[in-house]
């Protein structure tokens, strides 16, 4: 027998509740956190690599570290910075993440959040 | 033996100081066990040095200070017993200061240098040259401030874990013969995936649910709508750290001089090339808003309405 934890909305029976009224539900996909990382690209190269040797290839989210005139912000990528032509993106494999850039000539910062789920079903 | 939860090595010392200094770090979920900063005796300086551990505020690697009182203090080490050569010395955590480093939460740890005065002095050392920890250095002088230029020599240590097995049920759930683990510093909750053992699987992706990797947490929720032409919309959040945000607006693009925005949402950020414009959807998360943005190159842009919806989540990126 699979064992399983969920916990429903108010007023909803957790034990004949639809997804859609649950809080919580252990067989369904879950984001969360194994890990927050800093990685830096610098201005004479095209990637930026971080190794992660999960053994599978996580779910990640990446936001560039950038600032303007209202401050330090994230932006998720893939993106085009400020609507330029420089062109962010990613790939990930089970051992690392890389971290792509269209173009040299600008370094960038970047949060990677790697989440302890596969990004397989 | 423990195990290192975050550290910036000795091998990066350029110079040092004689103030109670900090540096901000990120914790793993793992039980707090020592730390090391590496110090040098001038003197003969007299009393004792202590690590701390503060809760952190600011931006993270740019701003980092501590704030409140500690969370935790190790037990005392003499300044006299500090070598004359600069050594690695060890602030062990006892008892109640045994915390818990939530992951992924960050932190500051510091050292607090109350002994030094001309001219007797204990020196801790740091990287002012070439700092590249992710954290950054604070000093305290009446108030603390930071400095993202200097990275302080650090090591944080957490508790090896070890494991027993107990269960629960809770009146809110449906779980049934459900197996718990537990450490003998602290409690978690694990639920393993169908033919993984909860005990001995060691693959995050084994695990529906480990207490020791935090989940996402719902801050707030809404829909916007705003007119190409003003380009963006606002969002205030007022957490004062750039957090997690999913955001979905609708698809914009352009065929023969007319707009058309799709049924559907797509997630930013979403990018569209046509034959003479570019569309764009994204998204800028300050410490206070977020910035919507749906956009053209073309300078003309139409009145048409794009329409979404954002979650803000509690946590910090």
């Amino acid at each position: 027998m699979t064992s399983v934890m969920k916990v429903s909305k108010p007023t909803y029976d957790v034990l004949t509740a639809d997804n859609s009224n649950l809080s919580f539900n252990s067989e369904l996909a879950t984001h969360s956190i194994y890990n927050i990382v800093t990685v830096s690209k610098s201005s004479a190269v095209t990637s930026a690599t971080y190794t992660h040797n999960l053994g599978f290839v996580p779910k990640v989210w990446i936001f560039l570290d950038t600032n303007d005139i209202d401050g330090y912000f994230y932006q998720r990528i893939p993106t085009y910075v400020d609507s330029s032509t420089n062109y962010l993106d990613y790939y990930v494999n089970s051992t690392q993440i890389t971290i792509l850039s269209n173009a040299t000539g600008t370094a960038y910062n970047f949060r990677v959040v790697i989440f302890t789920r596969s990004a397989n079903p | 033996m423990a195990q290192i939860v975050d550290s910036y090595s000795e091998t990066n010392a350029t110079d040092n100081s004689s103030s109670t200094i900090g540096q901000s770090f990120t914790g793993d979920g793992g039980t707090l066990n020592s730390a090391k900063f590496y110090l040098q005796k001038d003197g003969s300086p007299t009393g004792n040095l202590y690590a701390k551990i503060y809760a952190h505020s600011g931006t993270f690697g740019t701003s980092s200070v501590p704030t409140g009182s500690a969370l935790a203090t190790s037990d005392a080490v003499d300044a006299s017993t500090i070598s004359t050569s600069s050594a690695l010395v060890t602030f062990t955590f006892t008892g109640a200061n045994k915390i818990t480093l939530t992951n992924a939460t960050k932190y500051v740890v510091v050292f607090e240098n109350s002994v030094s005065s001309f001219p007797n002095y204990i020196l801790a050392y740091r990287d002012g040259v070439s700092p590249t920890h992710s954290g950054n250095y604070s000093f305290y002088s009446g108030s603390w401030t930071a400095d993202s230029g200097i990275d302080l020599v650090f090591y944080v240590y957490k508790d090896d874990a070890t494991t027993t097995t107990s269960s629960t049920t809770s009146s809110s759930t449906s779980s049934s013969t459900s197996s718990i683990s537990t450490t003998t510093a602290r409690a978690v909750i694990k639920v393993s995936k169908p033919n993984k053992d909860v005990l001995t699987s060691t693959s995050t992706d084994d695990f529906y649910i480990d207490s020791n990797y935090p989940l996402l947490k719902v801050h707030s929720f809404g829909t916007f709508s705003f007119a190409i032409n003003s380009e963006s919309v606002t969002i205030n959040h007022n957490l004062g750290y750039r957090p997690y945000v999913l955001v979905f607006s609708k698809y914009v693009t352009e065929s023969g001089g007319t707009t058309s925005v799709s049924n559907e949402l797509y997630q930013h950020d979403w990018f569209v090339g046509g034959a003479t414009t570019f569309w764009w959807g994204y998204t800028k998360i300050y410490t206070n808003k977020l910035k919507i943005v749906v956009g053209q190159t073309n300078a003309a842009s139409p009145t048409t309405q794009v329409t979404g919806f954002y979650y803000i989540f509690k946590d910090e990126v």
